[in-house]
């Protein structure tokens, strides 16, 4: 096993587990162990840990070989039956070779695919600044301090906007330790069903969030929970969907792009690709409260119909703001729509990602700049856009 | 080309008789480009709900949905002796007469046809499904500025979404028919944000682009929707890369036409031979591409 992957396991040994970023799924439906082990013994066996061991079937996905665990938290056991003691304990989205199966266990080599991170600085973020799946952390808020060690009193030596990758080297107090590096290369092919479960999980939490908005306002302390819990989950989806086969294959050929759907009822962007969801965005469109379709220029509206992308910049300028600069509103990539109004709507990344989920725009489609480089990276001109605000029917 | 010319009449009935039924979208019109049999909706295929007046009703009025279930099931001659009979019948019922004239179109008497259409207005202003047939017959006679005006009425009056998306989509076809470019965009584009999952008004947008020589933006709207329309779109995105004069594009959409042509079972034999000769044109110009 890699250097990383041992040290993540010498962290277990003294650190409790489980991030609150990361909310256990099910754990065997079962107490830890048989015989009433606490997180003590978990650990205590991991020490003694073999580099195999015993999954339930159910807890993942097996293919060609490889089995990607579908659950949030799950048990590693020493044999194929719950009073087998706990050697471990695996995340979703890790993968690692299936050794052999039988009765609906797997039996798993714990090697998993680790970047060659020994040599690369590290630093530390807060566990409630990000996402992980398998061994990847994805910041959810912008301008995130990183920090040389597990707490505030350590020094800043970075700091991460919103989206960005990186690989986990381990745990501390809260604390997770990343290497300085982007965590893109790690993340494997995820199971379509993994991808699925992560986008229903992002689709209830938004709908949630995007419901608290309208009532009680984007600064109550319940929308603000609700915004962090929609974060968290898309976060999850996010990483899983890049890694899946459908988007690796639409971002080797974009031509296979069919189309975007913008749907204001529910603040999403979704790609299409030969007729499957391949990526869904969360959005931001035009601070009009009625959310109507627009009617004149600065109306503040956002136009519905089918329109096409119909020129792409990287770097826009806005007004005398510099292109690339941290507060150009439009973020860092731009695709303009043949929507008319003077040719200035678009999609493109924001300086404010708090707006995302709300009506906040001049006109335009803002969505996080991370998401608008990933789109950016997918479409051409030419690629169909249809804005809607159907509810019930889409997503 | 006149069984194709037929062919359309009566898919624009058909779709008539669906929309009373409120059960189908609009229809496809990709004849405008190419004499390719448009592609039926799945739920065009399946059959017409009938156009019920009532649903308690007996007696003479059960003429009506008698005739309705008759034309839903395409036996249009023994649909119009009914529908005539309990247009006698029912002298007062505009849902009788709106079905006997589409039975009367579906029989090609276009003009009686046209005449019932306005007595069911006539008897029920706020009819949407009747201007939208009305509009069909004049469509069909060519008649475009007219069956605009009745495609304008049906989207005003429509009240619910299957009308009015029809309506739109009946209107972009008649304005793009008529050159009106921007307006048939215009209305497509509404019918679209209407139902973003419907293929054929982002067909219909992907042949208007071509006319108007947006190629890229035609492309776009052909790939979204060539799943459905795979034999359409793949003659299109060959012709399409031809006029971009994008050789190797066009020598691979021309393999993917010629394959598309030769897997499809259900194509009339004069339809093959016309494609045939098309492909033969799209290879002639792909030689003289440098």
């Amino acid at each position: 096993m890699r250097t990383a992957s041992w040290l993540m396991f010498a962290i277990l040994l003294v650190m409790p587990f489980i991030s609150s970023a990361q909310s256990i799924f099910e754990v065997d439906n079962v107490p830890a162990t048989t015989s009433g082990s606490s997180r003590t013994d978990i650990t205590a066996a991991t020490a003694a840990a073999k580099p195999t061991g015993w999954v339930r079937g159910d807890m993942g996905v097996v293919d060609k070989g490889q089995l990607s665990i579908t659950q949030g938290t799950v048990n590693v056991r020493s044999g194929p039956g719950l009073s087998y003691e706990i050697l471990d304990q695996v995340r979703r989205g890790d993968r690692f070779p299936v050794i052999k199966s039988q009765s609906g266990w797997h039996n798993i080599s714990m090697v998993v695919a680790d970047v060659d991170d020994s040599k690369q600085p590290s630093a530390w973020l807060r566990n409630d600044m990000c996402v992980q799946v398998g061994k990847v952390a994805m910041v959810i808020l912008d301008k995130v301090n990183l920090r040389a060690g597990p707490s505030t009193s350590h020094s800043i030596v970075s700091t991460s906007t919103i989206g960005r990758t990186f690989p986990v080297l381990g745990e501390k107090d809260g604390w997770i330790q990343i290497a300085l590096i982007s965590g893109e290369k790690m993340i494997e092919r995820s199971e379509p069903k993994l991808v699925e479960h992560a986008q229903q999980d992002f689709m209830i939490a938004y709908n949630a969030y995007t419901k608290l908005v309208p009532t009680k306002g984007l600064n109550h302390a319940d929308t603000q929970a609700a915004l962090r819990e929609f974060r968290a989950k898309y976060g999850i989806y996010s990483l899983l969907a890049k890694g899946s086969d459908e988007v690796k294959k639409v971002r080797s050929n974009p031509a296979v792009i069919d189309k975007i759907v913008i749907n204001k009822a529910n603040f999403t962007s979704t790609v299409y690709s030969n007729g499957k969801v391949v990526r869904i965005y969360p959005i931001a469109y035009g601070a009009n409260p009625d959310g109507a379709n627009k009617q004149k220029v600065g109306d503040k509206r956002t136009p519905q119909g089918a329109f096409s992308i119909v020129n792409k910049a990287v770097n826009p300028q806005y007004k005398n703001i510099p292109g690339g600069a941290a507060n150009n509103p439009l973020g860092t990539r731009w695709m303009g729509l043949s929507a008319g109004w003077g040719g200035s709507i678009g999609m493109h990344g924001t300086s404010a990602p708090s707006s995302i989920g709300s009506k906040a725009s001049a006109g335009c489609v803002r969505m996080f700049t991370a998401d608008a480089e990933d789109l950016f990276s997918l479409v051409k001109v030419g690629t169909p856009v249809i804005i809607t605000s159907v509810t019930g029917k889409l997503n | 080309m006149k069984n194709t010319a037929k062919n359309n009449i009566r898919t624009i009935l058909l779709t008539s008789v669906a929309c009373i039924g409120l059960t189908a979208g609009p229809m496809l019109s990709a004849q405008e480009i190419l004499p390719v049999p448009a592609k039926p909706r799945a739920d065009q295929a399946a059959p017409a709900a009938p156009a019920t007046v009532d649903p308690g009703s007996l007696g003479a009025l059960a003429l009506v949905n008698e005739g309705a279930r008759l034309l839903a099931a395409g036996e249009i001659g023994e649909a119009e002796a009914i529908l005539g009979r309990a247009v006698v019948e029912n002298p007062e019922s505009p849902e009788a007469m709106y079905n006997f004239g589409l039975a009367l179109g579906f029989n090609s008497k276009f003009a009686e046809a046209i005449n019932a259409q306005l007595k069911a207005i006539e008897l029920k202003a706020q009819f949407p499904e009747a201007y939208l047939a009305l509009g069909n017959m004049y469509l069909a006679l060519d008649e475009n500025e007219q069956a605009l005006n009745a495609f304008e009425q049906a989207h005003t009056l429509a009240h619910n979404e299957h009308v009015r998306r029809s309506a739109l989509f009946n209107k972009g076809t008649v304005l793009s028919k008529l050159e009106r470019f921007l307006e048939a965009e215009m209305a497509l584009s509404e019918c679209l944000a209407v139902d973003p999952s419907d293929t054929a008004p982002a067909f219909a947008l992907a042949n208007l682009h071509m006319r108007q020589g947006n190629y890229e933006m035609a492309l776009g709207w052909l790939d979204s929707v060539s799943s459905d329309y795979q034999l359409e779109t793949s003659f299109l995105r060959c012709r399409l890369q031809l006029k971009l004069k994008d050789r190797e594009a066009a020598s691979k959409a021309f393999g993917e036409a010629g394959k598309t042509l030769n897997e499809s079972k259900n194509l009339s034999e004069e339809h093959r031979i016309e494609l045939t000769r098309a492909l033969e044109e799209m290879a002639k110009e792909l030689s003289e591409l440098k």
